[in-house]
């Protein structure tokens, strides 16, 4: 019965990994070598999975150096940052976020890591309202600037109804749950509408949420018939703007991704 | 080379600041402090508050003014309870309580000084960048150590101190006012805590539920170092600064596990703790 009337309109994870790897191949055509700095937990494994096996897939000469883990939250970096400047590698990968990607931001920029290799964060968007340093690699499941809201009006709107109510841009979670309210709500609609009632059954609801597919303000949402989305993410190299405090992404992109 | 000196010496700089407080407060008092986590994340949130306000000289002075008022209302809630099963109940609800404070004043941010001190700069040692904040903040913890040096071997107070530490009755019976030398190490404990909180704030971010993960890494550098003791624990955060560093730089897949080792180690073989000399009385 759960299975029945659950769905997730967030997509799956292994989207992260493998759209940044196809990014960092277009960036970086020439990595050479890879250090991943990951938490210890399922989703950092998964992810430094997910981004190591698409990497070596599309290009099977980049060498691993090094697979670091550190326990989730984690409030000291130094370790790790001191083997990654021994290591010297080519491209850094991390999934942290949170507390730990502001640590982890904060560290790294006093010792220079960032001088001397490219990271590659795959939920970094959070890091650019943290002082995420130039020229690096950001990946996110939303950011507020993509699609423009110059040119999407529904990405407008609700950027200045968060701005108005909030005092500061969308992050990626405000998406989500958009994503996930705007999707209750059209099925619900949809199926009333098809089933010419006021309110419909929740089999028939099941049934359309099942085929949806719908506009959000970060998003096109495609739902697939395993209760699955199939949805887009942002990912660009970072590049400071001095006179704004939040940065913009230059060479904005979005993909889409058959991921179950 | 250079690069692991760094990384030891900031870890074991972090494991000291969470770590000191609790020697004196479990050494002396013996308050098992739950909350200890808690005051710690208390100084860093009211260092960077105060000083990104008033800026850097005058937000110190407030910051130290705010936590040295601080402690009696921990020592009053905690005098309340008459053993040792209610203190823990009295000071994790003390823990949850502050958590809930801090969301309440603080909100859902992080807080940190790290820019602040990015901006003192940086010295090149053997080619690698070190920030003058880690000197500074050596030398902070470096301090206050000295302090407690000075504080517990030269003045009557300290030796009353560790005489309560090692037997309470007897010193009692002695002539030392135990009850009062325990509030007094209780506040010193806490304000410590707290003070090298606020230091911390140079290299580590603070958010909300960043107190229990701090608790855990005083509990493990106490027992390692023996309960009560504090160049025990100082010699324990080297120790196991130093088994972190090795571990990460040779076999990381074990990062996560490396502290917890060390203490199921040091609990089957000592248990006492590795530099402690005798058994505790009381």
């Amino acid at each position: 019965m759960m299975k029945k009337v659950t769905f997730r309109t967030g997509g799956t994870t292994v989207t992260d990994g493998v759209a940044l790897a196809r990014y960092v191949l277009e960036v970086m055509p020439d990595v050479k070598t890879v250090v991943g700095l990951n938490q210890d937990y399922a989703y950092g494994r998964d992810e430094w999975a997910d981004f190591k096996n698409a990497l070596l897939t599309m290009k099977p000469d980049v060498k691993v150096l090094d697979e670091l883990f550190t326990p989730l939250f984690a409030t000291d970096y130094s370790a790790q940052i001191s083997k990654i400047l021994d290591l010297r590698p080519d491209l850094v990968h991390t999934s942290l976020w949170g507390p730990d990607l502001v640590n982890f931001i904060k560290q790294a920029t006093a010792r220079g890591l960032f001088q001397q290799t490219r990271v590659a964060f795959a939920r970094g968007e959070f890091g650019l309202y943290e002082g995420m340093p130039d020229d690096q690699i950001v990946e996110g499941p939303h950011y507020h600037g993509f699609p423009d809201p110059k040119a999407y009006y529904i990405n407008r709107d609700f950027v200045e109804a968060y701005i108005s109510r909030f005092g500061s841009p969308p992050p990626y979670p405000a998406y989500h749950m958009a994503n996930a309210i705007l999707g209750v709500k059209y099925a619900f609609e949809v199926a009333a509408a098809v089933e010419n009632v006021e309110w419909p059954d929740l089999s028939a609801v099941v049934k359309i949420f099942e085929r949806l597919a719908y506009a959000t303000p970060g998003d096109y949402i495609i739902m697939t018939p395993n209760h699955n989305a199939m949805r887009g993410l942002s990912w660009a190299s970072q590049k400071a703007v001095s006179s704004l405090r939040l940065s913009t992404c230059t060479r904005l992109r979005s993909t889409r991704r058959w991921a179950f | 080379m250079i690069n692991a000196l760094v990384a030891f010496y900031a870890f074991f700089l972090n494991l000291l600041a969470v770590s000191i407080g609790m020697a004196f407060i479990y050494g002396v008092a013996r308050v098992l402090n739950l909350a200890h986590g808690a005051f710690f994340v208390l100084g860093g949130y009211l260092a960077t508050a105060l000083i990104t306000r008033l800026g850097p000289v005058p937000g110190a002075l407030a910051t130290a003014a705010v936590l040295a008022a601080l402690p009696p209302l921990f020592y009053l809630y905690v005098r309340l309870t008459r053993n040792e099963l209610e203190q823990l109940f009295a000071t994790y609800a003390l823990l949850l309580l502050m958590e809930g404070l801090f969301k309440l004043v603080f909100g859902y941010g992080n807080y940190t000084l790290a820019d602040l001190a990015a901006g003192l700069g940086a010295a090149s040692v053997g080619g690698q960048r070190v920030p003058y904040a880690y000197f500074l903040a050596g030398v902070a913890v470096a301090g206050l150590m000295a302090t407690f040096y000075l504080l517990l071997y030269k003045t009557r107070l300290g030796l009353y101190m560790r005489a309560v530490s090692d037997d309470r009755e007897m010193a009692a019976a002695l002539g030392v006012r135990s009850p009062l030398v325990q509030h007094l190490s209780i506040f010193l404990g806490i304000f410590a805590t707290a003070l090298l909180g606020a230091v911390a704030a140079t290299w580590q971010a603070y958010t909300l539920g960043l107190s229990a993960e701090v608790l855990i890494y005083a509990f493990a550098a106490l027992v390692i170092g023996g309960l009560g003791n504090i160049w025990g624990t100082a010699a324990a955060s080297a120790l196991v600064a130093v088994a972190r560093t090795a571990v990460v730089m040779f076999y990381p897949e074990l990062e996560l596990l490396v502290i917890y080792i060390a203490v199921i180690a040091v609990l089957l073989i000592r248990p006492g703790g590795i530099f402690t000399r005798y058994a505790r009385v009381a």
